[in-house]
């Protein structure tokens, strides 16, 4: 469980998050909306430590923060951030292998090649591990950081815009694995999600941001509602409804 | 597909040994070729001259190219990842320079004392000054433009004209140009030992070999690994500083070299840095060696230095590299 308190950030003078307090549950998927800017990557960001927050503090099951060694967070939490991948030549193979090394330090043990091997088999990499990733496709480079995510094997699993740039069977395949590691392996995954017919759908609890501050969170069914999301987006919403799937509609 | 694995793992494996049968090859004839030739049939038989020959010159000089060519290779290859930019290298961000400028400063105020002062103010100069470079260069110019060794040259040319004012005030301008030009006639028994320092500092680049490819991946990624990245950072630049000294003092300067192996080592075996730590030493002492024997032929039985053909060819490979990775 994470606990957020009165939780502040600004860069250069300029507010990003303002008091913000939030109850993350643990084992479910916990999705991130909200309009751009809003300051959700932010709070991924000083939920990982990559950043220090201003004001207030975030409590990881019951333990500060910044009281984990850099070597205990990093097999508490992973971070699967979009933007700035140098251009490394390495293989699928060996970024997965990266994945390990919280736990091994660089010499693989048989249960590390083991949780590697299932990760490369779970993301469907078996047949280009050996390939460079800067000739995949962005698809396949996405499901092979999400490769290395799982054979990190953290209890709390950060995703930035995991659906970015993805057509619509990598996102339902990314989502889906999310479903997964939620419900066969009870990780907490926290994942930012623009399309918000996949964060209905699939995600167990929604935290809407705007501007800075959390504007509602709740399991999804309570607060996926034409009202909330109107608020939220700015713009007009009709939620259509079965028993299986809810899509909010936002065309024309 | 694990069978085209293993058959790459035998590849891998292949190569190397050849390259490491080459470079046998090469040190052989590295120790039989100069003025006084040693005949390979008499090997057997050495007669006392020959032996003398070779424990006093011929067995100096040749390990002393192995080890520079695999250190400053291996030297290039780190700079390259924690600078996140293939045109990184000693000699293109000044380092050769702030080593020069470092033991011109430790001649200027101890004269009397030994080499290891020397290599101390080096060591002490190129950290800084290359980490000084690598940083405020990264904020001002975008990654992998050409624009950036262009301008670690001039900083380099910088640094270089201060040592030049200082060479000229303290009147050691032919001293100093003598022990800078990279050159392995004066590798000699009793001048050169200091060279095998590169051996444990191999060790330790092997050792975080792992954490120096996470870190190319950047300070995030790093971070969320558990790795601390500064750490790293600080960690590979003491360890190139104290190769580069190292070489600059028991040679003189060798350009070029630390930037093109790297590079082709890449562009055959990727940037991980664990699994092509032994490509790039060997092709960096198979380099050395080699443009070592032309110089020791191409006038025989006088010789050209090192440094001038390793330049040279350093210096168009480099613009053939530059113009293929900006196409």
């Amino acid at each position: 469980m994470i606990n957020i308190n009165s939780l502040s950030k600004s860069y250069a003078g300029i507010p990003i998050l303002h008091d913000i307090n939030l109850e993350i549950p643990k084992g479910k998927v916990i999705s991130l909306i909200g309009p751009n800017g809003a300051g959700k990557s932010t709070l991924l960001v000083l939920m990982a430590r990559l950043a220090k927050a201003d004001n207030g503090s975030i409590i990881l099951d019951s333990e500060e923060l910044s009281n984990y060694s850099l070597d205990q967070l990093s097999r508490k939490i992973s971070f699967l951030r979009q933007q700035n991948v140098f251009d490394v030549k390495i293989t699928i193979k060996e970024l997965v292998d990266f994945g390990r090394f919280p736990h091994s330090k660089g010499q693989l043990t048989i249960q590390d090649n083991m949780k590697i091997e299932e990760s490369i088999n779970k993301m469907n990499l078996q047949d280009i591990k050996h390939a460079y990733i800067d000739q995949v496709s962005g698809g396949q480079l996405q499901r092979a950081f999400l490769a290395m995510v799982i054979a990190q094997d953290t209890e709390y699993i950060l995703l930035d815009e995991p659906l970015n740039n993805l057509d619509m069977k990598h996102s339902v395949e990314i989502m889906n694995t999310t479903r997964f590691l939620a419900d066969e392996y009870g990780k907490t995954v926290i994942t930012v999600v623009h399309d918000i017919n996949f964060a209905a759908n699939y995600s167990d609890y929604i935290i809407a941001m705007k501007n800075g501050r959390v504007f509602f969170h709740g399991p999804n069914k309570s607060v996926i509602t034409e009202k909330n999301l109107k608020e939220l987006f700015d713009i007009e919403f009709k939620i259509i409804q079965d028993d299986k799937v809810i899509i909010c509609n936002y065309y024309k | 597909m694990t069978k085209l694995y293993y058959l790459k793992n035998k590849t891998n494996v292949i190569h190397i040994v050849t390259l490491y049968f080459i470079l046998l090859v090469a040190t052989a004839a590295s120790l039989l070729i100069g003025v006084k030739s040693i005949l390979p049939n008499s090997v057997t038989l050495l007669k006392h001259s020959d032996l003398q020959i070779l424990i006093i010159s011929r067995i100096p000089r040749t390990v002393t190219l192995i080890l520079t060519g695999a250190g400053l290779s291996i030297c290039g290859i780190i700079l390259q990842q924690l600078s996140h930019n293939k045109f990184i290298s000693p000699t293109t961000s000044g380092t050769l320079d702030s080593a020069k400028l470092g033991i011109l400063f430790s001649l200027f105020l101890f004269p009397q004392y030994s080499v290891f002062t020397k290599l101390l103010f080096s060591v002490l100069f190129c950290f800084g000054f290359t980490l000084l470079f690598i940083f405020s260069i990264t904020k001002l110019a975008n990654r992998n433009t050409v624009l950036i060794p262009i301008l670690g040259i001039m900083f380099g040319y910088t640094l270089n004209s201060i040592s030049n004012l200082f060479g000229v005030e303290l009147n050691i301008v032919q001293n100093m140009e003598s022990w800078m030009v990279g050159n392995f006639t004066k590798t000699l028994q009793g001048q050169y030992e200091i060279i095998y320092l590169m051996l444990p500092l191999f060790v330790i680049c092997y050792l975080y070999a792992r954490k120096f490819t996470i870190a190319s991946m950047g300070r995030d990624f790093s971070t969320s690994l558990g790795i601390n990245y500064q750490m790293v950072v600080i960690i590979g630049l003491i360890l190139t500083s104290i190769m580069v000294s190292t070489t600059i003092l028991t040679v003189g300067s060798l350009p070029f070299i630390d930037l093109i192996i790297p590079n082709i080592v890449a562009f055959i075996h990727g940037d991980n840095v664990r699994k092509n730590l032994p490509f790039t030493a060997c092709y960096g002492a198979l380099a050395l060696l080699i443009c070592d024997i032309v110089g020791r032929l191409v006038i025989y039985p006088y010789e050209i230095p090192v440094s001038m053909i390793v330049g040279s060819l350093g210096a168009v490979i480099f613009l053939i590299i530059l113009t293929n990775r900006n196409r």
